[in-house]
């Protein structure tokens, strides 16, 4: 099968409840937004292929359920996730005090070096704001990672959101593959990739 | 050996195992169901680690918990207290346990389709014999491997040998092992020990941590460069076929033709209960005459829209299904006044009681949100200010004051909403959820065990009716079967439309032909699209995929349909075990019955069920040196 990408990227959306991830996918996915939408139960993914710098980025782009009691379900997809949205809503409080906890879920179930970017969606709300753009930035530049204020309604910033979180995922992902391996032809293979014969995965560990 | 026990700590086990054969101070537990532990020596002799065989009888540890190592609870909320789960200790442990040292054990054999493993001794005499009763050994076989020397007959693919460390098969294999430079990786150790019964839960999880491990191993960083995973692909590639064989010869085409259910017969789905049937069955005081007929009836066809909103509130259990008439006006009366009375509760509290109350602050705001995201697309529930938004926030809060320890969980929004769409009565909605909630209340628990538990069934359902398919499942990483969550979670809710969600409910709702009949429904959706699952090698990625975006094209009376025979089918089954007996309501009837499940027509069973025959010939375990296939083979391959 033709490859039609040169990298995937598996991502994911976490924050509280009601922040709006899966609009936010929606969005970026399908560029739409829709108020009838449900919510979420489980876990689901959208796909949009994006050209970063002359490569075709396929974004596998995870949205879960934000629910705490969910949490057990959802973080068994961490696992392999290289980049992490974390989503909160700027006209509550509550979803941004969350933050934390998300971080540290993060820390307890996804790969170390996953890269994580912070969203504040709903930024169109600017009269219902409970969270100003000054403590979003504070709390980015606390752990270190980057900031962007959304608005999945009004279209305001999601594609930077995603564009900024891919280029950074690629960028430390050429870097790391530079450092271990002189580039050649061919097509690269990323962790996320399908595996084709999961049984030798199986036989593998039992021989080791 | 009981003092030598202290200094060794568990490194492997497998629950579901049922003791055949066992040294005369154990026949007692014969025929008696427990858990294999391998313990391995806690001092540091790395090389030279001592291993031990320990089974003990069932009732000595249930811990529900132990397999589910994918559910971590992150939650920080106190669990509840679950009477099923928890360690209850036993004095007499020690004196119950089967315990043998590998020094000891030689060899063992793989039968009945790997099912059964027996344990010999030097002489090739039986040490012990076990078997296991859902799925098979393949596990325990595998973490065998991964500790000890073990090389396999050539005369006899299932008979393996254990070797002495200083055989020239082991040095040679060691230095293989050493050139990998993985060998003492502890992580790869941890995960063998984590996986636990044949939970493919837990395989599932450790599989996939293999895969983590082997590339963090090669390369030190996530993203292997190409040339090391091509030419693990490779290695990959040209190894995996001899090893799944040599490991577990019986995997592929063993678990499907272990025994066969009887053919499967066609149903059809009947005209719903009517009116007319319905006036019929009441007497001059209202009551029903036949409860079961009906019940049967609308299990049959379902309930024909004009008396819905009526036979609901019994299927439901608001109405008792004795009740007269009279009992249940009064009944009605009381139940108003109830819910009026919870509803006032939290509709007095004022703003300030509330910001002093966050965890009711936090519901209500979960609630609020969710609402606002329930069938919108409904005429019913469209539009801004609904009024019926209104309603169904109010009976979430009140079930919320009704029901405060579990509170409002997503999903519930989704059952509540086409009981009030029925109803159009707040009152009588309220209680009818209450009904449903009764029904499905463990699906939204803390610590969503009632979810872990329908998923583990539902897998073990699926690997009676299509062990194939099941097994497809677990070697692309879907073992957890977690793609069924919201089918579950829901009872469909979000896979059909109005109409086919409320004839499948109150399909559901009877109770015929079994419980967890939502369970048989889904192993017919599954097996109906066997082909496209497992077509092109689609992993976990594309299962959830494909299965995500069946919602709005089942056909649930078909479904239905197949669901009943394939219940009948199980349900006629010579081989019925008592593994899939209780996830569908069937007594369960002891071992016995197993054994003949164990010994299908499909093989000659060399193993006779009393115990008291020899496992097998001498002739079959001696094995000469030069048949010994020993797979060193592959430490060289990865060089
Ligand atoms: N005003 C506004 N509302 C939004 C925005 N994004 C989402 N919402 C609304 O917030 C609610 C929750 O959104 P959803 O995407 O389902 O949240 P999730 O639970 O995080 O997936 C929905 O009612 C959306 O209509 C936004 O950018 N602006
Ligand atoms: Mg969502």
């Amino acid at each position: 099968m033709a490859k039609t990408y040169d990298y995937l990227f598996k991502l994911l959306l976490i924050g509280d409840s009601g922040v709006g991830k899966t609009c936010v996918l929606f969005r970026f996915s399908e560029d739409a937004f829709n108020t009838t939408f449900i919510s979420t139960i489980g876990i689901d993914f959208k796909i949009r292929t994006i050209d970063l710098d002359g490569k075709k980025i396929k974004l596998q782009i995870w949205d879960t359920a934000g629910q705490e009691r969910f949490r057990t379900i959802t973080t068994a997809y961490y696992r392999g996730a290289m980049g992490i949205m974390l989503v909160y809503d700027i006209t509550n409080e509550k979803s941004f005090e969350n933050i934390k906890n998300w971080i540290r879920n993060i820390e307890e179930n996804a790969s170390a070096d996953v890269e994580k970017m912070l969203l504040g969606n709903k930024c169109e709300l600017e009269e219902k704001r409970q969270v100003s753009k000054e403590r979003g930035e504070q709390l980015a530049v606390e752990y270190g990672i980057k900031f962007i204020e959304t608005s999945a309604k009004a279209s305001i910033r999601v594609e930077d959101a995603f564009f900024t979180l891919a280029r950074d995922i690629k960028t430390k992902m050429e870097k790391k593959l530079e450092a271990s391996n002189p580039p050649k032809g061919g097509h690269k293979l990323t962790p996320t990739e399908p595996m084709k014969k999961p049984t030798s995965w199986l036989s593998r560990c039992t021989l080791l | 050996m009981e003092d030598e026990f202290d200094d060794y700590q568990e490194c492997f086990s497998q629950e579901g195992i049922l003791l055949k054969e066992a040294p005369p101070s154990h026949e007692t537990y014969i025929d008696s169901i427990g858990i294999i532990i391998i313990h391995e020596s806690k001092k540091d002799g790395e090389d030279l680690k001592k291993f031990m065989l320990e089974w003990k009888p069932n009732d000595i540890t249930i811990d529900s918990d132990v397999q589910y190592q994918e559910w971590a609870v992150v939650n920080t909320v106190q669990k509840r207290y679950r009477t099923l789960s928890g360690t209850i200790p036993d004095p007499h442990v020690k004196f119950r346990c089967l315990k043998i040292n590998f020094d000891i054990i030689k060899s063992f054999k793989v039968q009945n389709k790997g099912r059964q493993l027996t344990f010999y001794d030097g002489s090739s005499e039986v040490l012990c014999s076990f078997l296991f009763q859902c799925g098979n050994c393949d596990v325990l076989v595998a973490a065998l491997k991964t500790h000890l020397r073990i090389g396999t007959s050539k005369r006899d693919r299932q008979l393996y040998v254990i070797y002495d460390s200083d055989s020239p098969e082991y040095q040679q294999l060691n230095k293989s092992f050493a050139a990998l430079n993985i060998k003492h990786d502890h992580s790869l150790w941890d995960f063998v020990k984590n996986i636990k019964d044949n939970s493919y839960e837990g395989s599932l999880g450790a599989f996939a941590k293999v895969t983590n491990i082997v590339f963090s191993s090669l390369d030190g960083t996530r993203y292997p460069d190409e040339i090391t995973k091509d030419d693990l692909n490779n290695s990959i590639t040209e190894l995996g076929d001899e090893i799944v064989h040599s490991m577990a010869p019986s995997l592929e085409d063993g678990v499907s033709s272990a025994f066969q259910l009887p053919p499967r017969k066609e149903f059809v789905r009947c005209n719903p209960l009517t009116e007319e049937q319905w006036d019929s069955q009441l007497n001059s005081s209202g009551q029903l005459e036949d409860v079961d007929d009906i019940k049967m009836s609308i299990f049959k066809g379902g309930v024909h829209p004009s008396i819905r909103k009526e036979v609901w509130k019994f299927l439901l259990d608001y109405y008792p299904w004795s009740s007269t008439h009279s009992e249940r006006q009064a009944l009605v009366k009381v139940k108003r006044d109830e819910y009026y009375r919870m509803k006032l509760q939290w509709k007095s509290f004022s703003k300030q009681q509330e910001n002093n109350f966050l965890d009711y602050a936090q519901r209500k705001s979960l609630v609020e949100k969710d609402v606002a995201r329930t069938d919108r697309t409904l005429e019913f529930y469209a539009g801004d200010n609904n009024i019926n938004l209104q309603t169904l926030k109010d009976i979430l809060m009140t079930y919320v004051m009704y029901n405060f320890d579990l509170g409002y969980v997503q999903g519930m929004s989704d059952l509540l909403s086409p009981i009030l769409w029925l109803m159009l009565d707040e009152c009588d909605a309220f209680w009818c959820f209450v009904g449903f909630m009764d029904k499905v209340m463990s699906n939204f628990e803390i610590d969503q065990a009632g979810m872990k538990e329908q998923l583990t069934n539902l897998h073990v359902l699926l690997n009676f009716v299509d062990p194939k398919l099941a097994n497809y499942l677990v070697e692309h990483e879907c073992g957890n079967m977690f793609f069924c969550f919201r089918w579950l979670l829901v009872w469909f809710k979000r896979e059909l439309s109005q109409e086919d969600v409320m004839r499948f409910w109150e399909v559901l709702w009877t109770g015929y032909p079994c419980q967890n009949f939502h369970l048989l429904v889904s192993v017919a959706i599954l097996e109906h699209e066997r082909n496209a699952l497992m077509e092109e090698e689609r992993g976990f990625t594309e299962i959830l995929k494909y299965i995500n975006e069946l919602s709005g094209k089942l056909d649930i009376s078909l479904m239905i349909c197949k669901a009943e025979g394939i219940f009948h089918q199980i349900n006629d089954s010579d081989y019925l075990s008592d593994s899939v007996r209780p996830i569908l309501g069937l007594p369960v009837i002891g071992t016995n019955n197993l054994d003949s499940h164990e010994q299908s027509p499909f093989e000659s069973p060399d193993i006779s069920s009393t115990g008291t025959q020899p496992c097998c010939s001498v002739e079959n375990v001696r094995i000469s040196p030069d048949e010994i296939a020993y797979e060193d083979s592959i430490g060289s391959n990865f060089l």
